[in-house]
């Protein structure tokens, strides 16, 4: 390998499939760079005219018509041996991210890199063991839009829920995410709401736009305020309410019945939200003599005639 | 008869055979069963799983071999939260060629292929030793846990050795559950009482989308007549239960349908046990079976962690079926299958204490209604202590 300065015009970025890897650590890198007025180098690859870019397209897309220090993978390296120094690259600064595995899979294929090789290789970069078996799933991960992409990049999302995301339409994703993704929601929230909605809309016969499509209208006539945590709790329990109509029902009941009891302070009382178990669960926390009291006038009095109705709340068939 | 002829041919297109069962009667009568299925003849002791290609279909390749430990083992019931009814499983056949959706063998068995295991020898002798050793208590034995009894040529080879086995037990019966017609071949066999055919029951439209390769609700109900005229008793199992649009009236059908093509005081039992899964089984079933929705219904995590109905929404659902099927002159012993004691005491009123507890329930009910089947007064003693 040789670094030179290359005038853009040299440089092919036409075809989108050799755009694999993200650039984030190196942009900081370039933005950190240029104040000094030094460029990091770009990675090529030689042709038999020209070169063509790997990495650094950022940076490219910047510099206008200036020449740009680059370092060259000469034309007789192999495909296999240029992917994985520049893969080897990325992972000095961090691990590969999903969308990168599922670009490199779609690079290899289109270089007609062997199976085996291209399995070596992503089992070396990431520890999947067979990516055939993958190739489907990698395919609709291409598809996820950037908007999510980047909110699964930051949040660091596992693959599962990738290949959630990648079984909507790149519309139903931007809608997901422009909709969800201004309540800014953790990530586990984030598929939550993505899973529920998804699944609720199967029940239903909805396909997932239309539910969506429901949910959000809903969503925006009952918000009670522009509060984000409060917004997004709202959701969260209108999407529950609607992948768990009968069982939400019944929680409903149950919380109101418990709001109407006043217990001791130091009493708390618990109970299984699947109602598996039909049973009332009573904390304690016994500190003075004033607690046993209060423990004991609340049962000796009130207390049992307003559990009663909880442990009937409880049964399969309460009286509502 | 079109469906019912794919469940012969059963799907085998390859058959590996152990050295060491290469002779026996039953190896040569499934290969002949078979005669499509290309044979291999493997070293003993030899794994035939790592000769297959990864995506190999394990319903599509038979393994015929010795068993290496005992085939004969209590019912693995879930958890102590749910009550098991003690049953004793044969596990002379893993993995059915059946394509129910809703099946966890075909994502739980950790075997590539379909496994046959031809020493019925060793499987009669232990459970001679077990009702010998415990001669005051009422056994049941059946090989529907890990595959359908009668699916297979292979299984019903067996099937027809254990028939004649058991009918001269006094302390035990075997269950043959299926999803099949297949019991031609079992009608004329001296059972002696000793045998239930059992069949698995679901509404036609829930056959049609979730029970693929199985044979339709008439055909079931015809050859349950047929096992009946055959001196045969009969037990049925409404597992699992589904919860879906108009169900109710589903299932209202479904029982009336029962009744009219068998005399319920001829039934042995009937369970009742609804949906449930391990949550991984989720995203497998969601890949296979794209279309159908049964993950899509309200679930919880159970108490055993497997994926089921709320228990408000199971009790509706069995209280309705429990209603219809106790609405005969004599109804059958009806009982659930891993259901947890509340569940038991909201539908029927009472829930027995525990899994021996029920296992006597079991042998009490059978002992009253089928007077000679069980030999002596059942004792609860008798089941906790084994």
């Amino acid at each position: 390998m040789r670094i030179q300065r290359l005038s853009p015009q040299q440089i092919k970025t036409s075809s989108p499939l050799y755009r694999v890897f993200i650039e984030d650590f190196w942009i900081q890198n370039v933005n950190q760079k240029s104040k000094l007025a030094i460029l990091p180098e770009v990675i090529v690859h030689q042709q038999a005219q020209g070169y063509r870019l790997l990495f650094g397209f950022g940076l490219f897309e910047k510099v206008g018509t200036d020449k740009i220090p680059a370092l060259i993978f000469p034309q007789q390296t192999a495909p296999l041996n240029w992917l994985t120094e520049l893969a080897r690259f990325v992972r000095q600064h961090r691990e590969l991210y999903p969308i990168e595995v599922a670009r490199l899979s779609r690079l290899m294929n289109h270089l007609k890199i062997p199976q085996a090789d291209a399995d070596n290789l992503i089992h070396a970069m990431t520890g999947i063991k067979s990516l055939s078996g993958l190739v489907p799933q990698l395919r609709k991960l291409i598809n996820v839009v950037p908007s999510i992409q980047a909110f699964l990049i930051a949040k660091k999302a596992p693959f599962a829920l990738w290949n959630q995301v990648s079984e909507l339409t790149p519309g139903q994703q931007e809608t997901f995410i422009n909709f969800v993704g201004a309540l800014r929601p953790s990530l586990s929230v984030f598929s939550e709401l993505l899973v529920n909605i998804t699944e609720a809309g199967l029940r239903e016969g909805l396909d997932f736009a239309t539910i969506l499509r429901r949910i959000e209208k809903e969503f925006r006539r009952t918000c009670p305020g522009p509060f984000e945590v409060h917004a997004l709790t709202h959701l969260r329990q209108m999407v529950f309410r609607r992948r768990f109509p009968h069982l939400s029902r019944r929680i409903a009941r149950m919380e109101k019945r418990l709001a109407q009891i006043d217990l001791p302070a130091t009493t708390r009382i618990d109970w299984d939200p699947t109602f598996e178990r039909g049973t009332l669960h009573l904390s304690v926390e016994i500190g003075t003599v004033e607690d046993l009291v209060s423990l004991r006038n609340f049962l000796s009095s009130t207390g049992l005639q307003k559990l009663s109705p909880l442990l009937d709340e409880l049964k399969s068939e309460s009286p509502g | 008869m079109k469906k019912n002829s794919r469940v012969n041919s059963a799907g085998i297109s390859l058959i590996y055979v152990d050295s060491s069962v290469q002779n026996d009667a039953l190896t040569l009568d499934v290969i002949s069963a078979h005669r499509s299925a290309k044979i291999k003849l493997i070293p003993c002791g030899d794994d035939p799983g790592r000769h297959l290609p990864v995506e190999t279909d394990p319903k599509t390749v038979l393994y015929i071999t010795q068993s290496k430990g005992s085939l004969v083992k209590p019912c693995p019931g879930t958890s102590s939260a749910y009550i098991c009814c003690g049953y004793q499983v044969i596990n002379q056949t893993l993995n059915c060629p059946l394509r129910c959706s809703y099946c966890i063998l075909q994502y739980y068995l950790n075997q590539p292929l379909t496994v046959i295991y031809t020493d019925y020898q060793t499987i009669f002798h232990d459970i001679q030793c077990q009702v010998s050793d415990n001669p005051r208590r009422f056994f049941r034995f059946g090989t529907g846990e890990l595959g359908d009894s009668l699916a297979l040529p292979g299984s019903r080879l067996f099937a027809k050795e254990a028939i004649v086995f058991f009918a001269s037990l006094q302390n035990a019966v075997l269950e043959l559950k299926t999803k099949t017609s297949h019991i031609r071949e079992l009608l004329e066999l001296p059972h002696n009482g000793r045998t239930i055919l059992a069949w698995s029951l679901n509404p036609s439209e829930v056959i049609a989308l979730e029970e693929h390769g199985s044979a339709r609700l008439t055909a079931r109900l015809t050859a349950a007549r047929q096992a009946q005229e055959a001196g045969f008793l009969v037990g049925f199992h409404f597992d699992p239960l589904l919860l879906f649009p108009d169900y109710t009236d589903a299932y209202i059908r479904l029982v009336r349908e029962l009744y009219q093509h068998v005399d319920p005081t001829r039934i042995a039992w009937i369970s009742l046990g609804s949906l449930r899964f391990p949550p991984a089984v989720k995203t497998q079933m969601k890949t296979r079976y794209p279309r159908s929705k049964l993950i899509y219904g309200e679930m919880v995590r159970g108490m055993d962690q497997k994926m089921r109905y709320p228990r408000p929404m199971r009790v509706a659902l069995y209280r309705r079926i429990y209603e219809i099927l106790i609405a005969t002159k004599t109804p059958p012993w009806i009982y659930f299958c891993m259901e947890s004691p509340i569940v038991w005491e909201e539908v029927t009123g009472r829930a027995p204490a525990s899994s021996a507890e029920l296992d006597f329930w079991f042998a009490t009910s059978l002992a009253q209604r089928f007077p000679g089947l069980v030999p002596f007064p059942p004792a609860i003693a008798d089941y906790q202590n084994t």
